[in-house]
């Protein structure tokens, strides 16, 4: 296992194309062992596509790949084991078994593969393989545990020594600090920098840039599929260098936002937090007819924010008035009597009944406007009100009978807007609202959302992307680790800045 | 995305329907004398009624996405109650039922609180509450098969008649009106009320529910207690039909229930529960198995065929789903 000549990974040229959507162009790049390498950049920039590549989950890549300056092949995951590469995902409880226990997890390879014969475990064996990885790693896991009795950090060590077992002479980390507290995170460090020691090259996928600074020795900065380039961690290199690279030359959008009056504060929180402490020391305000960003990276506590405002996580702590009056949902239904409306990140679980009709999804919030004797529903009034939204929302559908599953991403969003047009909403809540939907749909999302704050509506609006969020609000919340680390006037500020206090960057007072 | 009237699309919404047809016709064919007549027809009705009936809680429950395994045993627990409480314990016959109902109902909703307090799966929840029924209705009757004339195996004596209204329930005319009833109540209820429509959102999509403002745990607990009142009143009916209870009475409805309900999903091209589909299901069922035996079919292979007909049910109601997708 020791292996004292360095190994080199060179990827030349390699791009991916999937419908529509140019992933990966002409990207290369050279990854060492005993050091490790930051990949970053904006979601969607093609981070993760790469290490798919190298992972040999993304078969269809063109371009070559190199091995100690030797053409590799990695069109599946055991190519890539066979070469040495391992990798952990974000989700790890995917790929751990939860009922087997953690030495068993370790020495899945080992059981699936090498298991001669009558298929006998030697368990003594298992175990004592198993924890002696755990120790030359440095960690404290009882072998016999279950997989399931973990915490998070520690079902990324068990998936991070399962790797280990497999010979991986390079470890790619697919932002594995963002569910970790800072505690777990430091944890996590010292065993990158003992697999660095043991010659293992660690691919570092990370929103966090100052934690990058810490553990990496380069960091490659990607773009809408492309390297941009590429940077020593010297002492002289800066959050703000990177941050330059990572936006390149952003074009503004244009969105017309006249036509609003700012009115009385609708919505104010004072040190607000979940039970759980998901979220912490909020303190936001908003007014009618404003439109309120919160920016934030993948992970920073957005749409936790959301949901606790929303009553989703139950009761709160600190103070939460809305409309001049302080008030403590226990639940969604509770929050929306206040007068609060969510549109959810995650549209086909949360947002929308894919099963049901375009008209059934349209009324479900309001169905007691429909509902007289008996609580019989006027179906005639229900499909009235559904085909007037339908025409002023313009949603793309054959009928208002249509099943709303078969719609486009951009039309299922339509409806879960136009399901709160008609209830007593004042507050909307949009999470990440254009999150898979394609241009032309963005546009008229953005265009609705201005239409509400036209109306008197407050808004907030949730998106991890500075581009959008200096597009659509008047003001916005920067959220990281789960609380607000500044709060920015769109018009005197940048995506830079933005970005700056969303990779945890304070002010230099 | 215009919606085409294809024979696939017939098919997969009409295909009970179709089924139904052609059982008839092979039956008419295969056994002319035997079945095709009105009694045979009434006995058919009448042989569905109970089943149907027991199987419009299924529904409810399917319609609402919770799987509740106890409903056939509360059905023996709710026929003991109702016939005992007259003769053993001298009650009217109206108050009786109320009261069976009523308890029932209260199983239900220990059955809810258990799913949405403490978040069992639905199914484990009322695997469990199944036996504890079951050992109830034993304990409570002795060990002992009911009979309302005689008195009980722990000794409580016969205080009142069980009226002739009572037993009436469990015979033609009335038994088949009573399950046209329930069914055309059921179907009101999900298909046409506010109350109806929001089980069928929390069906489809409990997290979307509670985002929409729907108090889903209630919500739940309206199905279950629904459901064991219709279980309660099949219940009843059993021992109005038998005269007697037996501690298995109620369970050998599970299966036929839940496959009347199932096979009903595709019924109108709905893809979910429904009381009508449910109806049909159980149609289909009882015409199965009656014609068979018309035609002379060896009873003990009948099962076979049931069996067939469910799966196939399914089969196509998957289909239907995944062509949705």
């Amino acid at each position: 296992m020791e292996n004292t000549s360095r190994n080199v990974i060179e990827v030349r040229g390699v791009s991916i194309e999937f419908p529509g959507v140019k992933a990966l162009q002409d990207v290369s790049c050279r990854f060492e062992s005993g050091k490790a390498k930051a990949l970053i950049g904006a979601n969607g920039a093609g981070k993760s596509t790469l290490m798919k590549v190298l992972a040999g989950a993304n078969p269809t890549y063109t371009g070559e790949v190199y091995f100690n300056g030797r053409k590799v092949e990695l069109r599946n995951p055991v190519d890539a084991k066979n070469q040495g590469v391992g990798i952990v995902y974000q989700e790890v409880d995917s790929i751990l078994t939860p009922n087997l226990s953690v030495a068993e997890n370790i020495m899945t390879d080992y059981l699936v593969y090498e298991l001669k014969g009558l298929g006998i475990v030697n368990w003594n064996k298992l175990n004592r393989e198993a924890k002696r990885v755990l120790d030359e790693l440095g960690m404290d896991i009882n072998v016999k545990t279950l997989v399931s009795n973990l915490t998070l950090a520690q079902k990324q060590m068990v998936v991070i020594a399962r790797n280990m077992v497999q010979n991986c002479r390079f470890l790619i980390l697919d932002e594995p600090t963002a569910p970790l507290s800072q505690k777990e995170t430091e944890t996590l460090f010292d065993l990158v920098r003992r697999l660095k020691k043991k010659n293992c090259g660690i691919i570092f996928i990370s929103h966090r840039l100052n934690e990058l600074f810490e553990i990496c020795e380069e960091i490659a900065v990607m773009k809408d599929g492309k390297m941009v380039g590429e940077r020593q961690v010297d002492g002289v290199l800066k959050i703000d260098d990177i941050v330059q690279m990572m936006l390149g030359g952003a074009r503004q959008l244009d969105l017309d936002k006249s036509g609003r009056t700012i009115g009385e504060t609708v919505l104010k929180t004072v040190n607000l937090g979940d039970r759980s402490g998901r979220v912490h020391d909020i303190n936001m305000e908003i007014r009618r007819g404003e439109i309120v960003g919160i920016s934030g990276l993948v992970g920073a506590g957005k749409t936790e924010l959301c949901k606790t405002l929303f009553g989703e996580f139950g009761k709160i702590q600190g103070e939460y008035t809305v409309k001049g009056k302080k008030i403590n949902p226990g639940s969604p239904a509770d929050a929306i009597r206040e007068g609060l409306a969510l549109i959810p990140e995650e549209r086909r679980k949360e947002g929308i009944f894919i099963e049901e009709s375009v008209n059934r999804n349209l009324s479900v919030v309001t169905l007691k406007r429909y509902s007289g004797p008996l609580t019989f529903i006027n179906r005639k009034k229900e499909l009235e009100t559904a085909k007037e939204k339908i025409g002023s929302l313009m949603i793309m559908t054959p009928t208002p009978n249509q099943t709303v599953g078969l719609l486009s991403g951009g039309n299922q969003q339509k409806v879960t807007i136009g399901k709160w047009l008609d209830s007593n909403a004042e507050i909307y809540i949009f999470d990440e609202p254009t999150k898979g939907i394609d241009v032309g749909a963005k546009n008229e999302i953005y265009k609705l959302i201005v239409q509400l704050a036209r109306q008197g509506k407050a808004v907030i609006y949730t998106s991890s992307e500075q581009s959008e969020i200096l597009l659509v609000s008047d003001r916005t919340y920067v959220m990281y680790d789960g609380t607000i680390q500044a709060e920015l006037e769109t018009k005197n500020t940048t995506e830079e800045e933005i970005l700056f206090y969303s990779t945890g960057g304070t002010k230099a007072s | 995305m215009k919606q085409k009237v294809t024979v696939k699309s017939l098919i997969s919404k009409g295909g009970i329907v179709f089924a139904i047809i052609i059982a008839f016709i092979i039956f008419s064919i295969g056994a002319p004398k035997a079945f095709l007549n009105a009694s045979n027809m009434v006995t058919i009705l009448k042989s569905i009624s109970i089943t149907t009936v027991i199987a419009m809680g299924a529904t409810i429950g399917f319609a609402t996405g919770v799987f509740d395994l106890s409903f056939a045993t509360l059905a023996t627990l709710g026929g003991a109650l109702g016939v005992t409480f007259i003769a053993w314990y001298g009650m009217p016959m109206p108050v009786a039922m109320i009261a069976a109902i009523a308890v029932c109902m209260l199983v239900g909703a220990v059955n809810a609180i258990v799913v949405v307090k403490f978040h069992v799966t639905a199914f484990l929840a009322t695997l469990a509450m199944q036996f504890v029924l079951d050992g109830v209705i034993m304990t409570y009757s002795g060990g002992a098969m009911i009979n309302p004339k005689v008195a009980s195996a722990t000794g409580q004596q016969v205080v009142r008649e069980v009226p002739e209204a009572f037993w009436n329930m469990g015979a033609s005319p009335w038994i088949i009106i009573i399950m046209f009833v329930c069914v055309i109540l059921v179907e009101l209820f999900l298909t046409y009320t506010k109350h109806g429509r929001i089980l069928y959102m929390v069906g489809s999509n409990n997290d979307a529910a509670r985002l929409s403002g729907i108090k889903i745990g209630a919500y739940i607990g309206v199905a279950f207690c629904l459901t064991a009142v219709f279980s309660a009143l099949g219940g009843m009916l059993i021992a109005a039909r038998s005269g007697t209870i037996a501690a298995t009475a109620g369970s050998t409805f599970l299966m036929p229930a839940i496959a009347a309900a199932n096979i009903g999903f595709s019924f109108g091209g709905r893809g979910k529960a429904n009381a009508v589909g449910t109806f049909v299901g159980a149609a289909l069922i009882g015409i199965v198995e009656n014609g068979l035996y018309a035609m002379a079919f060896p009873y003990y292979s009948i099962n076979i065929i049931k069996g067939l007909i469910l799966l196939l049910a399914l089969i196509m109601s998957a289909a239907t789903a995944r062509a949705q997708e």
